[in-house]
């Protein structure tokens, strides 16, 4: 573990004197990523402006909902997601045979070896609109203190679809639009659930989680849910203990490529 | 010496996906694809002492590099066991590879964009070498490999050999016990594989590195291996001392005659590849073991009238060759 952090560390500095190398590359996609960023969360605030917006949502809450689940997706997006690109463009290449010498589990490793510096960016945008949204509900330290603390099923769940996507990409080669789906069910969790229909909601409290990762604090916050929400929580766990298993189970089918 | 590596019936087929040509055979592969089964490496077993440097020789595509990436835990066999300083490869990877050290020819380890410098700082990391004593033996290594100044330019930037050597300190950092090295030479220059094969040396005796190598040049097996182990069709088909391959050679002649009267039949036990210049001169090769020189000159004068006779040693890539095709 502990070697874990050491090597991100490394990395991630690494990898930004790497990126240095061609700086206004490097300077203008930092830059165009943050400002991306903002779109949603200032969709949302025009939504409400023209009209009632979601029923039974504030614009605060459904602020920070966009929001929240943005800085979850971008810290897994700097940390963990990068492992998607990486063994897509290493399997082919057949260099994942290099990363597999190193005495650590390999999926640690792999993680270390994907630090995307650039999506940093992001990080900053959508903390910068989680506050805001916090200013506009008047958040309690306490409520703050929860929400951070919550942070970590959003970003397990980023990384569990990130980890899905790089087993697939082992076993498939050439699996790159696996990521589309990965955009896709965080476009989906970023709606208020009452927009869905009811067999869709129970399905995302359940067996798709996607309620857990933004709407369930939210609900449990500034609606005064039932803390009975928390379960679809623990299914974000149980959904990344899964795909780590599975990772594993493919390098046994790993072909390596010729030469 | 005790074995540090232990093969027995080790084998690997690959499942390959057929694709045929055009585009309506792509479509229809969509639906109903067909497999084919590739075995790359076929019951292989050997041992390998500690300490020794072992060439894995073989023609393109005779499943060289597949036992490699099994040896290192990278593929994991189809059937047979692998045994490499007590452990096994593929399943217990993680403790394993911190004792062995790698370098695939054509995959580099080494960052492109960055001087090579920073990549040895990764493996200082991943091996927990302490800092003092990663300083010194990255120092010593850079000198012995005379990069002292190419290691602090992007890798991008290097030539071919300069890289090589840069990859060859990164899997050597971490002094590692066993080293493998998939045709570690190639592209080299004559200067660059010589800084390489000293290196290799000074480590064996040093170290006591164990060094499995495979290559296409025989000078790399010349220099360096003190025994040999050629592989053809995924299957063993010699394993003995580099000396015994000698050997075989020196009992190997390229025979040339001229003779004054037609040449009569060659064909006899013992000489092969016949090439016949003209109806008075031929070449061949004639197997001491099996013909002896004596017997076969005897042979061609009760027949004919030698005019002349050169008889010199087959070298010992010839010998691969024959090896090779039978
Ligand atoms: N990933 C793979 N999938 C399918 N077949 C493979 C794969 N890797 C290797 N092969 C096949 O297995 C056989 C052995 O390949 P290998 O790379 O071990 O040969 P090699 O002895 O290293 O040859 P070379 O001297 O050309 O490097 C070849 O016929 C090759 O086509
Ligand atoms: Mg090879």
């Amino acid at each position: 573990m502990k070697k874990w952090f050491v090597l991100e560390r490394f990395m991630f500095s690494r990898e930004v004197s790497r990126r240095l190398a061609y700086k206004f590359d490097f300077f203008f996609s930092l830059f165009t990523i943050s400002i991306l960023q903002i779109i949603i969360p200032l969709y949302v605030l025009l939504l409400y402006g023209v009209s009632d917006g979601f029923p039974g949502w504030s614009v605060g809450q459904a602020l920070l909902l966009v929001s929240y689940i943005s800085l979850g997706e971008s810290i897994s997006a700097v940390f963990f997601q990068g492992i998607i690109w990486n063994t897509v463009d290493n399997v082919k290449k057949g260099t994942m045979d290099t990363w597999l010498l190193a005495p650590m589990h390999p999926l640690a490793y792999f993680i270390n070896r994907s630090v995307d510096v650039e999506d940093t960016g992001k990080i900053v945008t959508s903390a910068a609109m989680t506050g805001y949204a916090l200013f506009l509900l008047e958040a309690t330290i306490l409520e703050i203190a929860f929400l951070l603390l919550y942070l970590i099923v959003p970003i397990v769940f980023f990384t569990t679809l990130a980890i899905l996507a790089s087993a697939t990409s082992i076993l498939f080669i050439d699996s790159y639009r696996i990521y589309e789906f990965v955009n896709l069910t965080s476009f989906l969790s970023k709606y208020p659930l009452s927009i869905y229909p009811a067999l869709v909601q129970t399905l995302f409290f359940t067996l798709v989680p996607l309620a857990a990762i933004g709407v369930v604090p939210i609900l449990l916050l500034y609606q005064s849910a039932s803390w009975i929400l928390l379960a679809s929580a623990l299914v974000v766990f149980v959904l990344c203990a899964l795909s780590i298993l599975w990772w594993n189970n493919t390098l046994k089918n790993y072909g390596s490529a010729g030469g | 010496m005790v074995d540090i590596i232990r093969v027995q019936n080790l084998s690997k087929s690959f499942r390959v996906a057929k694709r045929k040509e055009g585009l309506k055979e792509a479509i229809k592969s969509i639906f109903s694809r067909e497999y084919t089964t590739k075995q790359a490496v076929k019951d292989v077993s050997f041992s390998i002492k500690e300490g020794s440097i072992v060439g894995l020789l073989g023609p393109n595509g005779a499943g060289k590099s597949t036992t490699i990436k099994m040896l290192t835990g990278i593929l994991s066999p189809s059937s047979g066991t692998v045994s490499c300083a007590g452990f096994n490869p593929f399943t217990q990877r993680k403790e394993y590879v911190r004792h062995i050290g790698a370098l695939f020819g054509q995959k580099s380890q080494l960052w492109w964009d960055l001087p090579a410098i920073d990549a040895f700082t990764l493996a200082q990391h991943l091996y927990d070498i302490p800092r003092a004593e990663f300083l010194s033996r990255r120092d010593d290594l850079i000198k012995r490999l005379r990069v002292e100044e190419e290691v602090y330019r992007p890798v991008r930037n290097l030539s071919l050999g300069e890289r090589m050597k840069c990859e060859f300190i990164m899997a050597l950092l971490h002094r590692p016990k066993i080293v493998f090295l998939d045709e570690p030479t190639i592209g080299l220059d004559v200067f660059a594989k010589e800084h390489i094969r000293e290196f290799i040396l000074y480590a064996q005796k040093t170290f006591g590195t164990t060094f499995i190598l495979t290559t296409h040049d025989m000078d790399d097996i010349d220099h360096l291996a003190q025994r040999v182990i050629i592989i053809n069709h995924g299957t063993v088909i010699f394993d003995d001392s580099l000396s015994a391959l000698r050997g075989q050679a020196n009992m190997v002649k390229n025979v040339r005659l001229v003779t004054q009267t037609r040449l009569p039949s060659l064909r006899q036990k013992g000489v092969s590849s016949i090439a016949r210049i003209s109806p008075y001169e031929a070449s061949m090769r004639l197997d001491t073991s099996i013909l002896s020189l004596q017997e076969f000159i005897t042979r061609m004068t009760q027949e004919t009238v030698l005019i002349d006779l050169e008889v010199s040693r087959a070298s010992v890539e010839e010998i691969i060759k024959q090896l090779y095709l039978s």
